[in-house]
């Protein structure tokens, strides 16, 4: 039993038949990343119909997806720091490696070259502690 | 130094875009239609950004060639990433 149900897989289990046909079917046809495909056009379109939301752009990771995320987010809403709760996962973002130690915000353990002090572009809240959010 | 005519260049990247449309009608139709439901149209907006005026739509790619819609034509593009290797 996988209790670690990471990403893709909580959502659908992992490689579920009709997809991995799927997938072997479109890597015949070549994967490239840089230019949209045929396929992209219908899948954006499709998405919009599913979920509502008018326009979709497309990541290879959460981490990426993320990035964009909050580079939009930044620009509506024009404030410069983020939110996250603490010690939670992000992917590689960088203003997501920081906790809260005593209530002062600093980079996670293992944060490895930080651009700069996540402090700086970042508040940190418990879990639960709606007080604090 | 040599510097770049940015008028010239930009008439040459108008005539390009409008030979590109010429040329790869499936292609420019997909561009406009996506417009509807991806941000500007394609994929990924800033991987695509730089010098667009309109993007071609990949049928096909195999090894250093890639075919844009509608035409079968190998044409060679922009292998990317991982292809350019």
């Amino acid at each position: 039993m996988d209790l670690c149900l990471g990403d893709t897989g909580a959502m659908t289990g992992h490689s579920p038949e009709i997809v991995a046909e799927a997938v072997a079917k479109r890597v015949k046809q070549g994967i490239t990343l840089m230019l949209p495909t045929e396929d992209g056009a219908f899948v954006g379109e499709d998405l919009k119909r599913r979920f509502g939301l008018p326009y979709w752009q497309f990541t290879l990771t959460a981490t990426d997806a993320n990035r964009f995320s909050i580079r939009i987010a930044r620009e509506i809403t024009q404030r410069p720091k983020i939110l996250v709760f603490h010690y939670c996962y992000h992917g590689t973002v960088d203003e997501t490696f920081a906790t809260v130690e005593n209530g002062v915000v600093g980079p996670r353990r293992g944060n490895i070259g930080p651009p700069v002090n996540p402090a700086e572009t970042t508040r940190v809240v418990e879990f639960n502690d709606l007080n604090a959010l | 130094m040599t510097t770049i005519d940015r008028e010239k260049l930009k008439k040459l990247q108008e005539r390009e875009a409008k030979r590109f449309v010429a040329e790869h009608p499936r292609s420019a139709e997909l561009y406009k239609r996506a417009q509807q439901s991806l941000l500007g149209g394609v994929s990924d907006e800033l991987d695509e950004e730089v010098g667009r005026r309109i993007s071609g739509f990949v049928t096909k790619s195999e090894k250093a060639r890639t075919s844009l819609a509608p035409t079968e034509k190998s044409t060679w593009i922009c292998a990317s990433a991982t292809p350019a290797r």
